[in-house]
């Protein structure tokens, strides 16, 4: 019986452990994901990085419950001290720089956010039509080569926020990210100072190897090397 | 023979063995061979049914410009007199003489086709093909005009992933003119492709020789003679 308030206050029920602390993944973490030391991530948060792409969690970031982080067509940066409230979708490339506050519910579409910014909740960044961009980029000209999709898209489609940069290329990566950002990036193979793409049965070549391997990106994107 | 006559040339041999593909796969004609002048021009040879020339080379010029040939000539003439295919290499006689080479071991594979400018080019594409994907190398073809084709043979993910790996090798070491993936060949078009000696299945000789190395032998040893009746019947099977 809790009758006085004198009395120490009993062990409040704990029906069970925040997610935190019960030493298991809490989230689900898909692809090449980098988290930092002192990272908070709440409870059911997805991490997912498409092949070719990487998603890099600074120190001390705080992403809130139920985001939603989705690396494709580069790679995704969430620096130093950002928070991200619950429930943030980002989806695409760009980096969010130090110590930016996302509000809850926000939107980031394929776009950068700057040092300190405060993006207001249930907020929409970037442009509303990427996706649908993307499928039209992508789809008549038969090449699902992710590092070509990375080369059309900043072009295409500028984010119209003012607090959304595109997504330059010393802005989308940390030290880290730069050398896969550059391997990633000629999308337009350039070899002796010739386009390979122009080689007669090039493109009949690609679209028969994306069909026997339907997840090839990621050998694909480092093709200077083979 | 009284059938219509087809010729579709380009400027490749990878380009024109892809069309001489999609040639005998879209209508009923029979490819009989490919004729190479130099300077890079590359003539496919059909025959068959007027009807069935006509949609091939259609089907073939359509291919063509997939391949971004720029120069593309075709030619259908519904009935060749003789006198044409008696001094032409247009008849099937063409394709009789290939058909006598012998029966390849390298049938029923993909075909993979790579095309460079120079032969060091084409030999590094060749040497980074073998060591990539377990493929064949069964000839390389010259047309002219500094171009050399590489024709290899295996399985049709290791022909393409062999073929993706030499156009690097083949564009960092010289110029890559054009790459052609076959991944079902007919048996025609195997017919009509080379196919270097060591791969072509000789016909087993029985052995023969041996009533003349028992000849030395009775020569030479004097004590032979009543041995003679016994060697000279024919050797059974081992």
């Amino acid at each position: 019986m809790r009758s006085t308030l004198a009395s120490p206050l009993p062990p409040s029920p704990q029906p069970r452990a925040w997610p935190a602390q019960n030493g298991k993944a809490h989230y689900v973490v898909s692809g090449e994901v980098e988290i930092e030391e002192g990272a908070s991530i709440g409870a059911g948060v997805l991490l997912r990085a498409n092949p070719g792409c990487r998603i890099h969690i600074g120190r001390n970031v705080c992403i809130g419950a139920g985001s939603i982080l989705h690396a494709c067509g580069g790679s995704l940066v969430v620096e130093a001290g950002a928070t991200l409230g619950r429930g943030v979708l980002v989806i695409g490339q760009g980096t969010i720089r130090e110590n930016a506050c996302i509000g809850a519910e926000a939107t980031l579409l394929n776009c950068s956010v700057l040092s300190q910014a405060v993006i207001p909740p249930s907020s929409l960044l970037g442009d509303p039509t990427w996706g649908r961009e993307q499928e039209r980029v992508v789809f008549p000209q038969t090449e699902s080569r992710e590092a070509e999709r990375v080369q059309e898209l900043p072009a295409a489609t500028p984010p119209t926020v003012s607090e959304a940069p595109p997504p330059s290329p010393e802005a989308a990566g940390g030290d880290k990210a730069t050398p896969r950002e550059e391997a990633a990036a000629p999308g337009q193979e350039e070899l002796g100072g010739r386009k390979l793409n122009g080689i007669p049965g090039r493109a009949e070549l690609d679209r028969l190897l994306g069909k026997i391997y339907p997840h090839r990106q990621v050998l694909s994107s480092r093709h200077g090397g083979l | 023979m009284s059938t219509a006559l087809g010729l579709i040339q380009t400027r490749s041999f990878p380009v024109i063995v892809r069309i001489a593909d999609a040639m005998t796969k879209s209508a009923g004609v029979t490819l009989i061979g490919f004729e190479k002048i130099s300077g890079g021009y590359c003539t496919a040879i059909v025959r068959g049914n007027i009807a069935d020339v006509r949609i091939a080379i259609e089907e073939g010029i359509e291919v063509a410009r997939q391949f971004n040939q720029e120069e593309i000539s075709s030619l259908v003439i519904p009935r060749p007199l003789p006198n044409l295919e008696a001094v032409l290499p247009i008849s099937s006689k063409l394709s009789q003489l290939a058909q006598s080479r012998g029966y390849s071991r390298l049938s029923n594979l993909a075909v993979g086709l790579l095309e460079t400018r120079g032969f060091p080019a084409m030999v590094g594409a060749a040497d980074t093909m073998l060591k990539t994907a377990d493929v064949q190398l069964a000839a390389y073809e010259t047309i002219g005009d500094g171009l050399c084709t590489v024709i290899i043979r295996g399985t049709v993910s290791n022909v393409a992933i062999a073929i993706d790996a030499g156009m690097y090798e083949a564009e960092r070491i010289g110029e890559l003119n054009a790459v052609a993936v076959i991944p079902r060949p007919l048996d025609e078009l195997e017919q009509a492709l080379p196919v270097a000696s060591c791969f072509v299945a000789q016909p087993v000789t029985l052995p023969v020789a041996i009533p003349q190395a028992q000849a030395e032998e009775v020569q030479r040893s004097e004590r032979a003679g009543e041995r003679l009746p016994v060697y000279w019947e024919p050797p059974g099977p081992r």
